[in-house]
C-alpha cells in the first residue's frame, strides 16, 4: 500500500529565481525504508519538509502531496502532528523542555492525552530505546548521541506511521551514529514503521534500505535498489563525485567499472574481489614518504587533568609534526583529542610537561604572538568563529583586531577569499550557509592571521562527498604552502586517503605515528574498509583507489 | 514511603503548615521543639558530615543573634548590668536565645525544603495551576546551560584566534561583550527552529494536557490529611490562647496544664512525621537488604 | 559563602560595640545616683509619672502588660515629689535622675540618633509607645501646658511642676491634674 505519493512537486523560495524542487514524483509504499541522498544543497531538506506540513516553507508550490490517499494540507492538526513524525539533525534546536521526561512527555501533552495513557506510551518508548535510566537526567547533562535519540524517542511516541529524518546523525561520532541508526533500522523492521531519511553518511543505511532515492538539482532522476546504485549513479557527473560517500564495497565496484548488482557489505566486498580477482602479486611498493626536518610542534611527556581529583585526559605523551606535515589524531570517543588540540593552541595548560611550537615553548609565546601569524585553530562547529551578520564584516573585524584596516584589509580577503573561493559568500550571514561553504569561510578567517600551524577539529563531520573532496584539496593546498596541519577525527576513510602521517590517541597516549600504508594495514579493527576487503588478497592496501589498482594489476581470474 | 519520594503536594502542604506553626507563637518549648526536629531530620536528610559543618555555621550565627537582641532591646524588668546608662535585661538576654532558636530552626525547615522540593517538583506543582509559565520556565532552564554551553565555544573560538585573550582587560570586556551579543542574536534565530519543532509535534494543535512522574498514592493522602487534621488542632489551642507566651517585661511562666501538654504532643507529633518516615524508610531497606 | 557572612556579622558587630563606646556597670554601680539633698536655698521641681489613662483603656493593652506586678493598680507609676534643680537641667535630665533614683525602668533614644534633635522618650516603666492601642505613648507637661518642645529641649526654672502621662488617645483622653485638659503630644 502507498503511504505518501507525491505529485509533480514544484517548489520556489520567494528570494530565489530556480526552483528549490522541480516536478518531483515519488511514492513511498508503506513499511519500506526509503535512503534519500543526494549532494548538500540539492533540494534534500526542502523535499522533507514539503512532507511535514507544519514545517513547509512559505513560497510557490504547485503538485500535491497526498499522505493515505489524503491530501496533506486538509488533514487535521492532530493527525498531522501525531502520523507524521520529523526528526532534524539540529538536535538542540529541536529539543523544548529542561528534562528528559517532560521532553517525552512534551508532544503528549500536546495531543491532551490523560495521565494513565501517556504514562504507558512513555514507559513502552523508553524501554523500546533503552532510555529508562535517562529519565530523570536534565537535557544539558546527556551527549550528543543520547538527546538525539531522545529527540528520537519523543516523535516515536506519537505513534507515526511515517518518520522523515534529516541528517540526524551528521553530529554524532560514528558509534552514537551506528547506535542511533539501529535504533531506525528497528523500528521500521519490528513496527513496520515507513522511514525516509536523508544522510550524507550512508555506509551502514545502504544496506538496509529498501530503496534509495537520488536526487540531483531539485530533481529526481532515478529511484533504485541500492544494488543497482553503482551503476546508476557512474552514469552520471554530479553522482560519481557523490559516490565518494558510498560504502566502500559499492566505490570499489565504481572504480572497476563493472555493471550490474555490487556489494555493498564490506563481507560482500572481501567474497567479490577474493573470487573475482587473482592475487599474484600481494603488495604493492609502499610508496615512501620523506618529511622536513624542521620541527613544527614538538610535545614532550605532557600530561593533562582537568581537576585535581580527575583522571589523566593526557598521560606522558610525546609527539612531534613536522613541517608542511597533514598529520591526523584518530581515536574512539571521547578520549580526548579536543583537549590535545586545546593543550597544544594554549587553550590549556598541562600540569606536567613541555608544547614547543615551531621551535619555541608556548609559555615564551607573550600575550596573543602565539596567534598572530603562527598558529590557528578551526573548532568542530566552525559557526562559532562568526560572529557578526556578514562574513566579509567578520573578516575585516578580525584583521581590524590586528590593527589592520581600509585597503590593505580589503586585498587581504581578497587575496584570502581566492584561495579559498568564497568570494561569492563574503555578503551572506554566516548562519545561511551550508556546512561545506561555512567550512571554507572559516578556514578563510583563520587563513587571515598567516599562520603557520593549524589545528582542525573533526573538520569532515556531517559533510557530504563533494565537500570532503573539496576538503582534501584545501588541506593538499596548505601543505604545498607549508602550512602544518593536525587533525583529530572520526573519519578513518578521509585520514586514509589524505594524511601523510596518523596516530591514534588512546589512553592519554599518542599511539604509533606512521604513515597511513602501514599505520591502517597494522590495525585489526581499527582501519579502513578497503583495507578489511583486502585482507587476504593483498597487503598495505588502506585506500579503495589502491585496492582498485591492485585489481587491475593482477586481473580477473579465468 | 518518606517526604522525598512523597507527592509533591504532601510535601509542600507539610512544609508550609510547618512554616505556618513555627511562627504562630513565641512559645519556647515550639521553638524548641521545631528545632530538634528539623536537626534530627536534616541530620538524616544530608548525612553526618554535612551536618557537622552545618552547626559549625548555625552555632555562630545562633549566638551572635542571641548576644544582638540585648544589646538593643532594654525592656524587661531584671535588669543584669548597664551597657552605656542602658539596662542589659534577662528578658531581653532570653529573648535573644529564643530568636536565635527560631531563626535557625527556620533556616534548618528552609535547607530541608530546598532538598525535598527540587525544582521538578515546583514545575509540577505550578504546571496545575500554570501550565503555559511551567512550560515557559521548563523551556528556559533548557535555554540557560544551552546558552553557556554556546557562549563557551564561541569565547574559545575566539581566543583561539587571538582576538579575545589581549592583556587590556577593557579589549576583554569588550571583545566578551560582543561574543555575548552575537550569541544572543544567534540564539533568538535559532529559536525559531524551537517553535518549529514545538508546532511539529502538535503544539497547539489541541487542549493541552499535563503529564507528570508522581502519583498522588494514597499514603500520600493519608499523611496530607494527618498533617492537615494536626495543624487543625494546634491552630484551635491557638486561638484559645494556649499558646500566647510573652518575653516582656516579664517572661510568662511556662505552664504545663492539660492543654499546654496536649498542644506540645501534637506539635512534636508534627514535626516527627519526616524523621519517622525516613527513619522507617531506611530501617526497611537495611531489613531488606539483610534479607538478601 | 557561609564563612563570609560569619565574618561580616562579626565585623559589624565589633563595630557596634566600639562605635557606641563601652561602658559596663552593675546594677546597684547604675542605680547608686546621687540626688542632692534639698536645702533652703537649693531650686527645686516637682515631678510625677502616671499612666492611670491606661486604666480606662484596659482592653486595648497589650496582653504582656496585664501580668500582675508589671503596672501600678492606681496608675501613679511615680507620685508627686519635690527635687532638687540642678543647673541648666531639662525635663530630660530630671525625668532620667528620677526614674535611676527610683528604680524605675525607662528606654530612650537619644537625640542624636532621630530628627527631632531631641532625646524620645520611648518607655517608662515598660509601657511603651503603643502598648496601649495605635494612638499611645508619653507625653509630659510642665505646670499643666504641653511644651511643644522635646524634653531634652526644655530648660526648667525654679518650682516648676512636670508631669509625664501616658496618653491613649493622642492627649486627647487627659487632664493634667493642675487643671486644664491638653492636647497633642509631644514628648
Amino acid at each position: 500500500m502507498e503511504i505518501l505519493n507525491i505529485k509533480n512537486l514544484s517548489f520556489k523560495y520567494p528570494s530565489s529565481e530556480v526552483n528549490a524542487l522541480d516536478s518531483v514524483s515519488l511514492s513511498l509504499e508503506n513499511g519500506s525504508f526509503n535512503l534519500l541522498c543526494g549532494e548538500s544543497g540539492c533540494g534534500k531538506t526542502t523535499l522533507l519538509k514539503m512532507i511535514k506540513r507544519e514545517l513547509s516553507p512559505v513560497g510557490e508550490k504547485s503538485g500535491e502531496v497526498l499522505f493515505f490517499g489524503e491530501d496533506l494540507s486538509s488533514l487535521s492538526d492532530v493527525k498531522s502532528a501525531c502520523e507524521i513524525g520529523y526528526v532534524s539533525q539540529n538536535t538542540d534546536d529541536a529539543i523544548v523542555t529542561d528534562t528528559v521526561w517532560r521532553e517525552l512527555a512534551f508532544g503528549l501533552e500536546n495531543l491532551g492525552l490523560d495521565r494513565d495513557e501517556a504514562k504507558r506510551r512513555v514507559a513502552e518508548t523508553a524501554s523500546f530505546f533503552g532510555i529508562e535510566k535517562l529519565l530523570q537526567k536534565k537535557i544539558c547533562e546527556l551527549s550528543g548521541g543520547q538527546k538525539q535519540m531522545i529527540l528520537l524517542a519523543s516523535v516515536m511516541l506519537m505513534h507515526p506511521k511515517l518518520l522523515i529524518l534529516d541528517e540526524p546523525t551528521s553530529k554524532l561520532d560514528p558509534i552514537a551514529a551506528s547506535d542511533f541508526i539501529a535504533a531506525i533500522r528497528k523500528l521500521n523492521s519490528e513496527l513496520g514503521i515507513t522511514v525516509i531519511i536523508a544522510e550524507h553518511r550512508i555506509e551502514e543505511l545502504v544496506s538496509m534500505a529498501d530503496r534509495v532515492i537520488y536526487m540531483e538539482d531539485g530533481r529526481i532522476p532515478f529511484v533504485c535498489r541500492p544494488r543497482e546504485l553503482a551503476e546508476k549513479l557512474s552514469r552520471t557527473e554530479k553522482g560519481y563525485v557523490m559516490s565518494g560517500a558510498l560504502p566502500g564495497a559499492v566505490r570499489l565496484f565504481i572504480s572497476l567499472e563493472k555493471k550490474g548488482d555490487s556489494p555493498l557489505t564490506v563481507n560482500e566486498g572481501r567474497i567479490f574481489v577474493s573470487e573475482t580477482y587473482k592475487n599474484s602479486i600481494r603488495q604493492n611498493e609502499i610508496p615512501s614518504y620523506t618529511h622536513s626536518d624542521t620541527e613544527s610542534i614538538r610535545l614532550e611527556e605532557v600530561s593533562f587533568r582537568y581537576s585535581k581529583n580527575s583522571e589523566d585526559v593526557l598521560s606522558c605523551t610525546d609527539l612531534t609534526v613536522y613541517k608542511g606535515e597533514r598529520f591526523f589524531i584518530l581515536g574512539g570517543n571521547g578520549v580526548g583529542k579536543t583537549t590535545l588540540l586545546s593543550v597544544i593552541s594554549g587553550l590549556r595548560r598541562p600540569y606536567r610537561g613541555k608544547v614547543f611550537v615551531e621551535g619555541k615553548r608556548l609559555s615564551e609565546y607573550k600575550s596573543n604572538s602565539l596567534y598572530r601569524g603562527v598558529l590557528a585553530s578551526l573548532p568542530q562547529d566552525p559557526y562559532t568563529l562568526f560572529l557578526k551578520s556578514s562574513v566579509k564584516e567578520d573578516l575585516c573585524a578580525l584583521l581590524s583586531a590586528f590593527g589592520i584596516k581600509g585597503d590593505e584589509a580589503e586585498r587581504r580577503i581578497n587575496a584570502v577569499c581566492a584561495k579559498m573561493k568564497t568570494e561569492h559568500l563574503l555578503s551572506r550571514h554566516p548562519f545561511d550557509l551550508s556546512g561545506g561553504e561555512i567550512q571554507k569561510c572559516a578556514l578563510a578567517k583563520v587563513l587571515l592571521t598567516e599562520p603557520k600551524v593549524i589545528l582542525l577539529d573533526e573538520p569532515t563531520k556531517g559533510y557530504d562527498a563533494n565537500s570532503k573532496a573539496v576538503f582534501a584539496e584545501i588541506l593538499r593546498e596548505l601543505k604545498n604552502d607549508g602550512i602544518t596541519t593536525v587533525t583529530v577525527s572520526h573519519d578513518i576513510e578521509f585520514a586514509a586517503e589524505n594524511a601523510d602521517r596518523c596516530a591514534m590517541l588512546f589512553g592519554g597516549e599518542i599511539i604509533s605515528p606512521d604513515i597511513p600504508e602501514v599505520f591502517f594495514s597494522e590495525n585489526y579493527f581499527y582501519t579502513t574498509s578497503a583495507n578489511r576487503m583486502a585482507r587476504g588478497s593483498y597487503d598495505g592496501v588502506v585506500t579503495v583507489d589502491a585496492l582498485a589498482r591492485m585489481c587491475n594489476i593482477n586481473g580477473e581470474k579465468e | 514511603m518518606n517526604l522525598k519520594t512523597a507527592h509533591p503536594f504532601t510535601a509542600l502542604v507539610f512544609f508550609t503548615l510547618a512554616g505556618i506553626l513555627s511562627m504562630l507563637t513565641k512559645d519556647p518549648i515550639f521553638s524548641l521543639t521545631a528545632l530538634i526536629f528539623v536537626m534530627l531530620y536534616s541530620l538524616l536528610l544530608f548525612g553526618i558530615r554535612e551536618w557537622l559543618s552545618d552547626i559549625a555555621f548555625y552555632l555562630p550565627l545562633f549566638l551572635m543573634i542571641s548576644v544582638i537582641n540585648p544589646m538593643f532591646s532594654h525592656n524587661g524588668m531584671t535588669p543584669l548590668f548597664f551597657l552605656n546608662g542602658n539596662p542589659v535585661t534577662l528578658e531581653a538576654v532570653i529573648y535573644g536565645v529564643f530568636i536565635g532558636v527560631f531563626v535557625i530552626a527556620i533556616l534548618y525547615l528552609c535547607k530541608c525544603f530546598t532538598e525535598i522540593m527540587t525544582g521538578d517538583k515546583i514545575l509540577f506543582l505550578l504546571g496545575n495551576i500554570a501550565p503555559k509559565i511551567a512550560l515557559m520556565i521548563s523551556m528556559i532552564l533548557r535555554f540557560v546551560p544551552l546558552f553557556k554551553e554556546r557562549y563557551k565555544k564561541a569565547s574559545d573560538a575566539q581566543k583561539a584566534l587571538g582576538v579575545y585573550s589581549s592583556e587590556s582587560r577593557t579589549d576583554r570586556l569588550k571583545c566578551a561583550a560582543e561574543v555575548f551579543s552575537a550569541v544572543i542574536s544567534q540564539s533568538l534565530e535559532r529559536s525559531v527552529e524551537v517553535s518549529a519543532s514545538m508546532r511539529s509535534r502538535g503544539y497547539g494543535a489541541g487542549k493541552r494536557s499535563s503529564y507528570s512522574l508522581f502519583r498522588f498514592t494514597r499514603a500520600d493522602a493519608l499523611l496530607t490529611s494527618a498533617c492537615i487534621l494536626i495543624f487543625a488542632l494546634i491552630f484551635i489551642s491557638y486561638l484559645f490562647g494556649v499558646l500566647s507566651f510573652d518575653f516582656y517585661p516579664r517572661i510568662s511562666d511556662l505552664s504545663f496544664d492539660l492543654p499546654h501538654i496536649l498542644t506540645y504532643g501534637a506539635y512534636a507529633v508534627f514535626m516527627l512525621i519526616p524523621v519517622a518516615l525516613e527513619i522507617k524508610e531506611n530501617l526497611k531497606w537495611k531489613y531488606l537488604i539483610s534479607k538478601i | 559563602m557561609k564563612k563570609d557572612i560569619l565574618i561580616i556579622c562579626l565585623i559589624l558587630l565589633l563595630v557596634i560595640f566600639v562605635a557606641n563606646g563601652t561602658e559596663i556597670q552593675s546594677v546597684e554601680e547604675y542605680y547608686l545616683t546621687h540626688i542632692d539633698d534639698i536645702k533652703e536655698d537649693s531650686e527645686t521641681v516637682f515631678i510625677s509619672i502616671r499612666c492611670d489613662s491606661v486604666l480606662s483603656h484596659y482592653d486595648m493593652l497589650d496582653p504582656s502588660l496585664k501580668k500582675d506586678g508589671v503596672l501600678p493598680a492606681d496608675g501613679m507609676i511615680l507620685p508627686k515629689n519635690e527635687y532638687v534643680l540642678r543647673e541648666g537641667d531639662t525635663v530630660f535630665d530630671i525625668l532620667s535622675r528620677v526614674t535611676r533614683h527610683n528604680r524605675i525602668q525607662m528606654e530612650y533614644q537619644g537625640a542624636d540618633k532621630n530628627g527631632f534633635g531631641s532625646v524620645h522618650v520611648e518607655g517608662i516603666n515598660y509601657l511603651y509607645s503603643f502598648s496601649c492601642g495605635p494612638l499611645s505613648g508619653w507625653t509630659y507637661t510642665v505646670n499643666g501646658k504641653t511644651a511643644g518642645v522635646g524634653c531634652s529641649l526644655y530648660e526648667l526654672s525654679d518650682g516648676d511642676v512636670i508631669e509625664w502621662i501616658y496618653t491613649c488617645e493622642l492627649g486627647e483622653d487627659i487632664a493634667s491634674s493642675e487643671g486644664e485638659s491638653i492636647g497633642g503630644g509631644g514628648s
